[in-house]
């Protein structure tokens, strides 16, 4: 077992009123994220956040919960990453709840933007994606 | 000696239009065939439905409209009130040495029967009761079934079994359509391969074996109560991606989505909502789409000429090529995808990651990781009971205090200690961004190039069908915008076919990695561990159950398909095919030497030719060789079969009994009318085949038909 479990990692809170979207993002033909799995659209949402300089956006109104088992190690990293330079401390890799916050804000922020992005392009799935990144090459 | 069943004779005792006992006795296979002559509604076809209630206790070949109860309605209004008819049908067979008697016996007390009016006569209002058409008033009390064997005269119960298994030995119910036909079954045999896949499955026993699979599926998908949190929470996720690979709610119950079938006669079915099942019937549909364009494909190339010829030649080709491309380039763009979903963060969250590294050094620089270590550190000094400083560390010391205060605190900050893991992962992740950009811009391109070759590809394609459309006559436009439309929808099918074979492959993935951490969580304790070894216990049952269905169902397709190649080819009067083929769906291909299909294609005559062919390698692969009872079979066949079919009949099938039941247009009438000597069926038949005709004859006015052999005089006449 990789020691990154043995820290206890709580469920991921995301915003309600995404519940929806996500769903849609997840099942229908023209999302690039169709069959994958709710995590992993929450991390790009969260790291496209973060690029993009969004402020982070709490949740206001009733919260889901994403598993934690659906994030890997490399994407709790990834996390962790982002809450450590949040913070501007190292030590908040031991508060988990903390982490979690941090990034389901900038999930949170960053998610109606990718909706929004991929249900108004006309381009194939995977040029969605690449022209998101495309501007932070 | 053939191992051959037979039947020797059959007794009819007030059964639908047989009043009171009838007995005919049926002529062995060496001695030519048994032939029922009669007109339609005079009883042939209830000759089959007798054989059929006598050993199974069904009716199958009875018209939904039929008006006749099972029980002889002369038989009915001479019983008094309140006495009891019977119904009886008794099979005498033969096989080798050994002799059987298989016997049916229905009886009921009449009571008053109800009747009512129908066209300005009066018949009995009937009950359908389990499949058995009753009079309303006559109530069952006794259905005897017996099985005998027979010694001389006297008759014997062969060893423990029961009825239904001796049944089952001579011949099982469900193949029995496969052996008492009628022309129509024939004639739609091949629109029923799913009945076929049905029947060959239970014949061989697979679909048993099936049950058991998905029993043990069950068994491996529950988990015990009681579990930590942690392995609940797996099993959940397990559980999810398992309903979603096989479309099924957390009940149980299969999920659709509002997709429709292609099939538009298909009662407006939808298609399931995901996984495998979803899978399979897009696959069904595309082989059906296959099917049908082919079919139009062939009716182009009838029409055509032989530039049209070519130019079909050259759009096969191209399309065989698009096909390709297509699947290539879904692949390519699932590809495309997973590599941006995934590295996608990493291009985000690079200035992050620099940072992260660079804040995790500067805190191992200064001592603070990791504290792990340190920890150990402290409790090594504890435990020796010295300072660095050689000072003693004394019980109550306020130096071994302090120290034990600092171990504490590190115990607390040992989780700390992933940050290291984080760098490290960090590191990594940096020093391959390059590889990330470089592997983002070389599955675009890769995607790109494949698209421009599918593009071009579509545009020769275009090209080529534009010169057909100005080869062509209106038939061909017809037909080509209709083959047009079915190249589409088999292109978004196939397409779909792709991108969800990628998926399934993602989540397989996803669920073996799952099932491992589970399995490793598993390990900690006790109780999951030994349900874990029972869990791998059941897995391992159900693949080798499942290898054992899959290898057994080939096999026993192979053999039925190379079989009835070599029947087909003996009995057929075209030379220019090459083989049948069946798939796993039980579709049925006859492939031409030149590998086309030509299935779609094919007469009455050689449909029937095929069906027979089928039936005979059925016979031969599964070892039932009960005879062949065939009712009206020339029904819509045109002369040159038919003239082909009273030629071969008697050397195919050599050894088999059989026994035709046909009208008299059928059998007396002059095959080839155009023809100055032309021959009836009887006569074609009889170059080869001696044959013992009986005529059934309809009395409308006692409404009971009789059952007498065919005189010479009768013949001549």
């Amino acid at each position: 077992m990789s020691s990154d479990l043995e820290i206890k990692f709580p469920t991921i809170p995301y915003d309600e009123n995404h519940s929806e979207e996500y769903h849609k993002l997840n099942t229908e033909d023209w999302s690039p994220f169709k069959g994958y799995d709710l995590a992993e659209i929450f991390i790009f949402a969260m790291s496209y956040a973060y690029a993009n300089k969004l402020p982070r956006k709490p949740i206001e109104g009733r919260d889901k919960k994403l598993p934690p088992r659906g994030f890997d190690t490399q994407m709790r990293h990834m996390m962790r990453t982002l809450a450590i330079h949040e913070e501007r401390n190292v030590k908040i890799v031991k508060d988990s709840n903390k982490i979690v916050k941090i990034c389901a804000e900038y999930a949170n922020a960053g998610f109606s933007e990718i909706y929004k992005k991929i249900k108004g392009s006309t381009a194939n799935r995977a040029q969605i994606l690449e022209d998101m990144i495309a501007e932070k090459c | 000696m053939s191992d051959e069943y037979e039947i020797t004779s059959i007794k009819l005792k007030n059964y639908r239009q047989y009043y009171d006992q009838v007995t005919v006795n049926m002529i062995e296979r060496d001695k030519g065939f048994t032939v029922f002559l009669g007109e339609n509604g005079e009883g042939k076809s209830n000759l089959l439905n007798a054989i059929n209630w006598c050993m199974y206790g069904k009716e199958p070949h009875t018209r939904k409209s039929a008006s006749l109860p099972i029980i002889n309605t002369k038989h009915l209004e001479e019983a008094p009130l309140e006495s009891t008819c019977e119904v009886m049908v008794e099979l005498m067979m033969k096989k080798n040495e050994s002799r059987y008697v298989i016997r049916r016996t229905l009886k009921a007390t009449k009571h008053g029967l109800e009747e009512r009016d129908v066209d300005g006569s009066s018949v009995y209002t009937l009950d359908d009761q389990n499949g058995l058409l009753i009079p309303k008033g006559l109530e069952v009390f006794n259905i005897k079934r017996e099985f005998d064997m027979l010694d001389g005269n006297s008759a014997y119960k062969p060893g423990n079994l029961n009825f239904d298994a001796h049944i089952m030995e001579i011949l099982p119910e469900n193949l029995s359509r496969f052996f008492i036909l009628d022309g129509e079954f024939l004639e739609n045999l091949f629109d029923k391969f799913e009945e076929i896949k049905k029947g060959v499955h239970q014949i061989a026993q697979v679909d048993l074996l099936g049950e058991v699979a998905e029993n043990i599926k069950d068994i491996v998908r529950k988990n015990p109560k009681g579990l930590s949190e942690e392995i609940e929470e797996l099993n959940k996720q397990i559980r999810n991606i398992e309903n979603h690979l096989e479309s099924r709610n957390d009940d149980g119950t299969i999920r659709y989505s509002h997709d429709l079938r292609w099939n538009e006669n298909d009662g407006g079915k939808c298609y399931v909502a995901s996984g495998e099942a979803r899978l399979k019937d897009l696959k069904t549909d595309s082989e059906n789409i296959t099917q049908e364009y082919n079919e139009t494909q062939q009716e182009i190339e009838n029409i055509g000429a032989e530039s049209m010829q070519k130019l079909s030649q050259d759009e096969k080709e191209q399309e065989s090529e698009i096909d390709y491309m297509l699947k290539t380039n879904t692949n390519q763009e699932c590809e495309r995808v997973q590599n941006l979903v995934k590295k996608g963060p990493i291009i985000f969250l690079k200035d992050a990651i620099s940072d992260a590294i660079d804040m995790i050094s500067k805190e191992e620089d200064r001592g603070g990781l990791p504290n792990k270590i340190k920890r150990i550190f402290a409790d090594d000094l504890l435990t020796v009971g010295k300072c660095l400083c050689g000072n003693d560390l004394h019980i109550n010391h306020k130096a071994r205090k302090n120290i034990e205060n600092m171990r504490d605190r590190l115990s607390n900050d040992v989780d700390v200690d992933i940050a290291l893991n984080i760098r490290f992962e960090n590191k990594n992740a940096l020093e391959n961004y390059g590889n990330v950009l470089k592997d983002i811009d070389d599955a675009r391109d890769k995607y790109e190039t494949s698209n421009e070759s599918y593009k071009n590809a579509q545009k020769r394609l275009k090209l080529i069908r534009s010169k057909m459309e100005k080869t062509g006559n209106n038939d061909h436009v017809e037909l080509l915008v209709k083959r047009d439309n079915l190249r589409k929808t088999q292109e978004n099918i196939n397409r779909e076919i792709g991108n969800l074979e990628y998926e399934i492959k993602y989540k397989k993935n996803e669920l073996r990695n799952m099932q491992h951490s589970r399995s490793k969580l598993n390990v900690r304790d006790k109780r999951t561990r030994i349900f874990q070894h029972n869990r791998k216990i059941w897995e391992d049952t159900k693949t080798t159950i499942d290898g054992m269905v899959i290898s057994l169902e080939e096999d026993l397709r192979e053999k039925i398909q190379n079989t009835m190649t070599e029947y087909f080819k003996q009995i057929m009067y075209k030379d220019d095919f090459d083989r049948i083929t069946i798939n796993e769906n039980f579709n049925l291909r006859l492939l031409k030497t030149d590998r086309w299909d030509v299935t779609g294609s094919l007469s009455a005559g050689e449909r029937l030719f095929m069906a027979l062919s089928f039936i005979a390698a059925l016979r031969k692969v599964t070892g039932y060789l009960f005879p062949l009872i065939i009712d009206t079979p020339l029904g819509r066949v045109s002369s040159t079969p038919r003239e082909l079919l009273g030629k071969k009949l008697p050397g195919f099938l050599e050894e088999s009994q059989i026994i035709l039941l046909a009208t008299d247009t059928e059998y007396m009438a002059q095959v080839n009318k155009g023809e100055k000597n032309g021959k009836t069926m009887k006569e074609l038949l009889n170059e080869n085949v001696k044959t013992t005709e009986y005529r059934i004859r309809y009395d409308t006015k006692n409404r009971t038909s009789t059952i007498k052999p065919i005189s010479t005089i009768e013949e001549h006449n």
